[in-house]
């Protein structure tokens, strides 16, 4: 079960999916992991749920598959046959948890107060869904609830869109963010791969918010870090900072390394809203990182290095 | 009767809200706003006062105004409530909150079932257990696209919009999912009926009917 969530976690973002036609999930799925995401929300808002849960399993088997606007018994049996590997309701049903807990059925049930919380905590949930997000307050709400609760992960949904996403992903204790802005029923029935694609895409970096932070400048044979502060001094003006291992110059835009550091030029810090997601991420783009490299502070982690250098330079990440 | 009721909450939209007036006054405000185009009334219980002033308003109203307007009961919290109004002829019933006795009692007696929720798990709940509409209270707090998300799930249920709703966001409430919406302070003005200005509420009840979406 923890699995499930690790991967919901990783992945951050859940597409809330509609169909009315079930021939539609696999090209629906493959556009969606062409855009970067392998986790799928298929609701029973439609009649064609179902089905479209077991046609992703059956051919994209790399998709994560779960169901949603799970409202009943029945429904839950239909998702469980279909193969769905969790499943979302929008509110608190404490048989239909009940039931999903004895069964070892991954739930995340909807909850919008401390007393639903309660509930799912008590049926021996650490995962429950924050809807409707948005129209319920929003972030500042969802950290004023959360705080009693620090062992219950949350999936927010409502209301999230490409600009919020970034400070709800950056909260430690969301689990991911459910969503459906590039799910849109017209897009679906429409065919609109390409544009799924596109927006799916589109939020993945939004989520990631990759951005440089700083270079790293290896020191060249027998010239020293200060030296290098002082002549981007003198050229720009820039102060700097000295550190055990590095110089820093220009604010933090250059850290001018005493000695030889990772990289054959250097290195480049490319800052993100979630350095463990976009691990996953980049796993999925095809590049993987040295996980010996990993830096953590407090048990969260603070930077890791990619195991590939691109043009003399090793890349790390740095948690925003 | 059921079926009547549901019908005319589909077509006017709008329940003015009646509370702590005595059943001459509400008598007199019923039809004030019937003048005004409002179908549908809800009497309330005040739980500090004799029931028999709310039984004996809904009895007056349903009788001298049988044909023109539904009365129905508000503020309902046990199932001896949901009895009395459903005796005195109420129509329709709401309350603050999700009871899973009053609802069944409610539907037993042939009225329709309205109780007050305000998350998707107390109104899914609410629906569950065989509400009719879903009144989420106070939904002006939560602003008019709160139905919309909420339905975004639950587009099964029929959701009722109380507290916080005036003239000038009714429109906006009911083009953003919800089907209906209560009304009272600000239809029925307690100055207005102090001063016996009955006139003021019949204008006032037109010019909240006129600014439902789809008026013409």
């Amino acid at each position: 079960m923890e699995a499930v969530f690790e991967r919901i976690y990783a992945t951050g973002l859940v597409p809330v999916i509609a169909i009315d036609d079930a021939q539609q999930a696999v090209p629906l799925a493959k556009a969606l992991l062409a855009g970067g995401l392998d986790v799928a929300e298929v609701t029973f808002r439609t009649a064609a749920a179902a089905e479209a849960i077991g046609r992703i399993r059956n051919e994209l088997p790399e998709m994560l598959v779960g169901a949603g606007t799970v409202l009943t018994e029945e429904q839950m049996q239909q998702a469980q046959a279909a193969g769905a590997s969790f499943v979302v309701t929008p509110g608190f049903n404490s048989a239909l948890v009940r039931r999903a807990v004895e069964q070892s059925i991954p739930i995340v049930p909807g909850t919008a107060t401390p007393g639903e919380m309660e509930q799912a905590m008590v049926l021996g949930l650490n995962t429950v869904k924050f809807f409707p997000a948005e129209q319920n307050g929003g972030l500042d709400k969802l950290k004023a609830l959360a705080g009693p609760y620090p062992s219950l992960r949350f999936m927010p949904t409502g209301g999230i869109n490409i600009q919020n996403l970034p400070a709800y992903i950056r909260f430690s204790k969301t689990l991911a963010c459910g969503g459906s802005w590039m799910v849109k029923p017209a897009l679906i029935n429409a065919g609109a791969w390409d544009e799924i694609t596109r927006l799916t895409k589109e939020a993945v970096d939004a989520m990631l918010g990759f951005e440089l932070k700083h270079v790293g400048i290896n020191p060249l044979p027998g010239q020293s870090a200060l030296q290098a502060a002082a002549t981007l001094e003198r050229a720009f003006g820039f102060g700097w900072d000295e550190g055990t291992k590095s110089v820093f110059s220009g604010g933090r835009a250059f850290e001018l390394m005493k000695a030889k550091g990772p990289g054959r030029m250097g290195h480049v810090a490319i800052g993100t809203n979630s350095l463990d997601r976009a691990v996953h991420h980049l796993k999925r783009r095809g590049f993987e990182v040295d996980e010996t490299s990993r830096v953590e502070k407090n048990g969260a982690p603070v930077a890791v290095y990619l195991k590939q250098e691109i043009s003399g330079f090793a890349f790390h990440l740095l948690q925003k | 009767m059921r079926d009547e009721v549901l019908r005319m909450v589909e077509q006017h939209r709008l329940i003015a809200i009646l509370r702590g007036l005595d059943a001459e006054t509400c008598l007199k405000v019923a039809g004030a706003l019937c003048e005004g185009g409002i179908r549908l009334l809800e009497v309330t219980f005040d739980q500090t006062k004799d029931p028999r002033a709310t039984t004996e308003a809904i009895e007056r109203i349903a009788e001298q105004y049988a044909g023109r307007m539904l009365v129905g009961v508000g503020t309902v919290l046990t199932v001896r409530q949901a009895d009395q109004a459903a005796d005195a002829g109420a129509t329709f019933l709401i309350s603050p909150d999700v009871n899973a006795e009053v609802i069944r009692r409610t539907v037993e007696r042939g009225l329709v079932s309205m109780p007050g929720a305000m998350t998707p798990t107390e109104i899914a709940a609410a629906h569950r257990e065989g509400a009719d509409y879903v009144k989420v209270f106070p939904a002006g707090q939560m602003g008019p696209g709160y139905a919309k998300a909420v339905r975004a799930p639950l587009s099964h249920i029929r959701l009722l919009a109380v507290g916080g709703i005036s003239k000038a966001n009714v429109a906006d409430y009911l083009m953003s999912g919800y089907c209906g919406a209560g009304v009272g302070g600000n239809l029925v003005n307690r100055e207005w009926i102090a001063a016996g200005r009955y006139d003021l509420v019949t204008q006032e009840a037109q010019a909240f009917v006129q600014s439902l979406p789809g008026y013409d």
